[in-house]
């Protein structure tokens, strides 16, 4: 997976798998996607919607995309 | 070394061993070393599916054998696994990273005890008779559940397994089991042991990944209920499907429980305890005690000590006889692990010891670290809320019993915790003021049968390791008689 197709549909597993920096990312951001070695079950707006995030969730995709590949 | 487990293993469904359906496979490696362990099947919807199937099929004759022969089976299970114990300890050991002296002494023998305490359990168990009136009887029966899906976790895969087939077996009803793709071993080379005992479809073993095979399962519309253990947000996931199905679900969380220490303690064995707490298991244990409160007038002595003891435990390769403490249970666990000691110092702890991975003497292609204490820790940051799963205590100092129960609450979890004192009587007022399912007095880490184990607020609904459970495996029948045969003279 190229991180251009990170989408909010893209499994959590799958991201950590390909770019397990992503699990960093998003503790920066004060959420767990990585919890006791299991990472969320389900795409990433699914996690992020059980997270209670607020925000804009394509431009923390945006920002994603650019920090796995840095 | 040779490897006590098959190089390959494939699906348990229906008594028979099957590949996946779309051939699939997934590795699990030793966590010591990176070597290859073994392949087991990936699988897919229709194995799943499969798997409930098989299931629904046994359980028309599995729910009438009669308790005695069901307990009879449960202790030939026992009795297999006592047989099997040095394979099954050492199939542990390579595939979850932990000690040997843990697995010999902890992980197998609670798990055959758990077939064993269960086989009594049944044989006790009875309904219940009433007359309501003079001609009116009220019957009450305990009838099972059918078809259960069952998810366990990768750090005690074994005893987990235990705690899971055992009471469905007691109850009467029949499951389909997944164990943590990180650490399916244990579990698959138990299958190969309950075929020796149980007609097939009784116990299904499905492996593969949580978000895959996981899903699978949560999705599937055949189960009468689910069972969980792991974190909480996963448990979070499980209990919506449950809900969606209107099915129950019993869960077992995470935690960050409060190992609470009075000028009285017994000191000795309380620093041996704070080691229990945190270290047993590599840290990675739901009701570790990683909160370590200690108070005002012991705490300069109690971390100086602690510390020195830290620094004396032998990290080593699981399988040497004198290792205390083996590795974490793969390299992302190790990096959150480090990652969350880098919190904490960056939110104004003081690292006393460790917080470092180990690479000498051979551990160089582990997950290896130290025991590590972070001192000078108040409540609200965010290793002392957050669950870090591995052999880091965060130590925060207070004055009152009223205090240290606050901040003991003062925590989303309510797993477990411990107070260690001399004085029973503030013995049992910390124990019952803190808002967890289980404190230990004067003791850490203890998990045997026969006393229930389970979370209150986010660690969990039901409780474990206690006859208990077996209201959540089976449902409350009434069986109301009218005794007359006259009218009742409404119609």
């Amino acid at each position: 997976m190229d991180h251009t197709d990170i989408t909010a549909q893209t499994s959590v597993a799958e991201l950590l798998e390909q770019y397990p920096q992503a699990n960093e990312f998003f503790l920066e951001k004060g959420f767990r996607c990585l919890r006791c070695g299991e990472p969320f079950w389900g795409s990433i707006e699914k996690f992020l919607k059980s997270s209670r995030f607020t925000g804009d969730i394509n431009a923390l995709l945006d920002e994603l995309r650019v920090y796995v590949v840095e | 070394m040779q490897k006590p487990m098959d190089d390959r293993y494939k699906l348990y469904i229906d008594g028979q061993w099957v590949d996946a359906s779309t051939g699939k496979t997934t590795s699990t490696y030793n966590p010591a070393n990176g070597e290859l362990l073994a392949t087991c099947a990936d699988a897919s919807k229709e194995d799943v599916d499969k798997a409930v199937k098989a299931a629904w099929k046994a359980w028309d004759s599995w729910k009438k054998v009669s308790p005695q022969d069901r307990s009879a089976m449960l202790l030939k299970i026992a009795d297999l696994i006592d047989a099997n114990a040095e394979k099954l300890a050492m199939v542990e050991t390579m595939d979850n990273g932990k000690p040997i002296r843990e697995t010999m002494a902890v992980d197998v023998p609670l798990a055959s005890d758990h077939f064993r305490y269960f086989a009594g359990a049944i044989r006790t168990e009875e309904g219940q008779a009433v007359m309501i009136d003079d001609s009116t009887m009220s019957i009450i029966l305990r009838e099972p559940l059918g078809v259960v899906g069952q998810i366990i976790p990768w750090n005690f895969p074994f005893l987990m397994a235990a705690w899971k087939i055992a009471p469905v077996l007691a109850a009467g009803d029949c499951t389909v089991i997944k164990p943590s793709s990180t650490t399916p071993l244990s579990l698959l080379e138990l299958a190969k042991l309950l075929d020796q005992v149980l007609p097939p479809g009784v116990v299904n073993v499905i492996t593969g990944k949580g978000s895959g095979a996981g899903n699978y399962m949560l999705e599937h519309t055949g189960f009468r209920k689910l069972a969980f253990t792991g974190s909480t947000g996963i448990g979070y996931q499980v209990a919506e499907a449950a809900a969606q199905k209107l099915i129950p679900a019993t869960l077992e969380l995470g935690g960050k429980s409060a190992n609470i220490y009075f000028p009285d303690c017994p000191w000795e064995k309380a620093i041996e305890g704070l080691q229990i707490g945190i270290l047993f298991n590599q840290g990675q244990v739901c009701c570790a005690g990683s909160r370590v409160f200690v108070h005002e007038d012991i705490y300069d002595r109690f971390v100086e000590e602690a510390v020195a003891a830290f620094n004396k435990v032998k990290v080593g390769l699981p399988w040497e006889k004198d290792t205390m403490m083996g590795t974490q249970v793969d390299e992302k666990q190790l990096k959150d692990i480090l990652n969350y000691v880098e919190i904490g110092v960056n939110e104004g702890a003081t690292l006393a010891c460790g917080g470092v991975r180990v690479v000498e003497n051979g551990l160089d292609k582990g997950a290896f670290m130290r025991p590590t204490l972070l001192t000078n820790v108040t409540n609200n940051m965010r290793v002392a809320q957050e669950e870090i799963f591995g052999p880091v205590a965060v130590v925060i100092k207070f004055k009152t019993e009223e205090e240290v129960i606050a901040m003991a609450n003062d925590s989303e979890f309510g797993l477990g915790g411990a107070v260690w004192t001399k004085d029973i009587n503030r013995a049992l007022r910390v124990a019952r003021g803190v808002e967890t399912g289980r404190m230990w007095v004067n003791n850490y880490n203890n998990l045997p049968a026969h006393a229930p184990f389970g979370g209150y607020k986010n660690s969990g609904i039901g409780r474990e390791t206690h006859k208990v459970i077996l209201e959540h495996y089976t449902q409350m029948k009434n069986i109301f008689i009218s005794m007359t045969e006259t009218k009742v003279g409404l119609y």
